[in-house]
């Protein structure tokens, strides 16, 4: 018998897939880098291109992409320390 | 091909700095440049798209803004961008068919009045995007240097104050600031197309991807466009 979350699967499981297509599609990384993104992947200071202005314009995406909206005191570069902790941020955004 | 040659053009009380590609008659396409560091990561893009309408016979003339690239003018006003944009692109109609190829940024200063047309590729949504991409980045650049969450608030209470603020290595005063902020994509004075091409986010890129195909598709989609 299969419980409801495996039916239902958390949307974070949704959110991820989204977070790492629009990694991939914004800095263009190339497939064999995204598929090796792990949950404890680091990613600013990381991957090379990544840095501050491209935070920006992730954040953008993420926002469009979303449909979410990141207020002034949500910037903080933790959000970025891993790639887990960015689908956690978007995930926690998603369910509002 | 006779590869770029550089000028300073007239516009208006400005000279404007500028790459110009391609034959000195038929059209020419006057770009209008994304704005700040989007236009250090668009500078491929646009050299390889100079060279693809080259090929096309079709000339480009890619200008230095007032204050930007080799155009040293300290007290640079956003007015001063669409005003010498607009004499440059007033110049060329005076003398040959002149379109406008407005790019991130660059579709914000210009509603392409007096050209045959004005072709969009991902325009801006308005000067308050662009700004607040710079401010984030400002925002995550000092945290990243002093370790301490930043209040993105501290740099409205600078401007508020009449100080410049460095963001993401641009000056920006508090007329520069507020332009911005009240700038918003003009309604086209011409016949315009947005083109929807997709293609590498260059312009978002720390080390921005290859733009050859996409300069080639942007290329194909103008010549299309302008013959039809």
């Amino acid at each position: 018998m299969s419980t409801a979350s495996e039916r239902n699967p958390p949307l974070a499981g949704n959110v991820e897939s989204n977070v790492r297509q629009i990694l991939a599609d914004v800095l263009s990384l190339a497939p064999e880098i995204v598929a090796g993104i792990a949950k404890d992947s680091p990613l600013f200071g990381a991957i090379p291109e990544l840095d501050s202005m491209a935070v920006a314009g992730l954040l953008t995406e993420l926002e469009d992409r979303l449909d979410i909206i990141i207020d002034d005191d949500e910037i903080d570069t933790e959000i970025f320390d891993t790639f887990g902790a960015l689908v956690d941020f978007a995930a926690r955004k998603v369910a509002g | 091909m006779a590869g770029p040659r550089y000028d300073c053009l007239d516009a208006g009380c400005f000279k404007l700095p500028s790459i110009i590609r391609g034959p000195d008659s038929g059209p020419v396409v006057v770009i209008a440049p994304p704005l700040f560091e989007e236009m250090n990561r668009c500078r491929n893009l646009l050299a390889n798209l100079g060279r693809a309408l080259e090929q096309r016979q079709i000339a480009t003339i890619l200008p230095d803004l007032p204050g930007s690239g080799d155009n040293v003018t300290s007290s640079a006003t956003l007015p001063d961008w669409r005003s010498a944009f607009a004499a440059l692109v007033a110049t060329c109609v005076s003398v040959r068919p002149t379109y406008v190829f407005a790019l991130r940024g660059g579709a914000l200063l210009t509603d392409g009045g007096g050209c045959q047309g004005l072709y969009r590729y991902s325009p801006a949504r308005s000067g308050q995007s662009l700004l607040r991409d710079l401010v984030r980045a400002q925002a995550i650049a000092d945290q990243e240097r002093t370790g301490d969450k930043v209040d993105l608030g501290d740099y409205d209470t600078e401007w508020t104050k009449g100080h410049i603020v460095r963001l993401a290595g641009y000056d920006i005063n508090p007329a520069m600031a507020a332009a911005l902020s009240a700038l918003e994509c003009p309604a086209p004075a011409v016949k315009l197309r947005t083109a929807e091409i997709d293609g590498p986010a260059v312009w978002r890129q720390a080390e921005p991807a290859d733009s050859t195909a996409l300069a080639e598709a942007l290329a194909a989609d103008f010549v299309a466009w302008i013959v039809a």
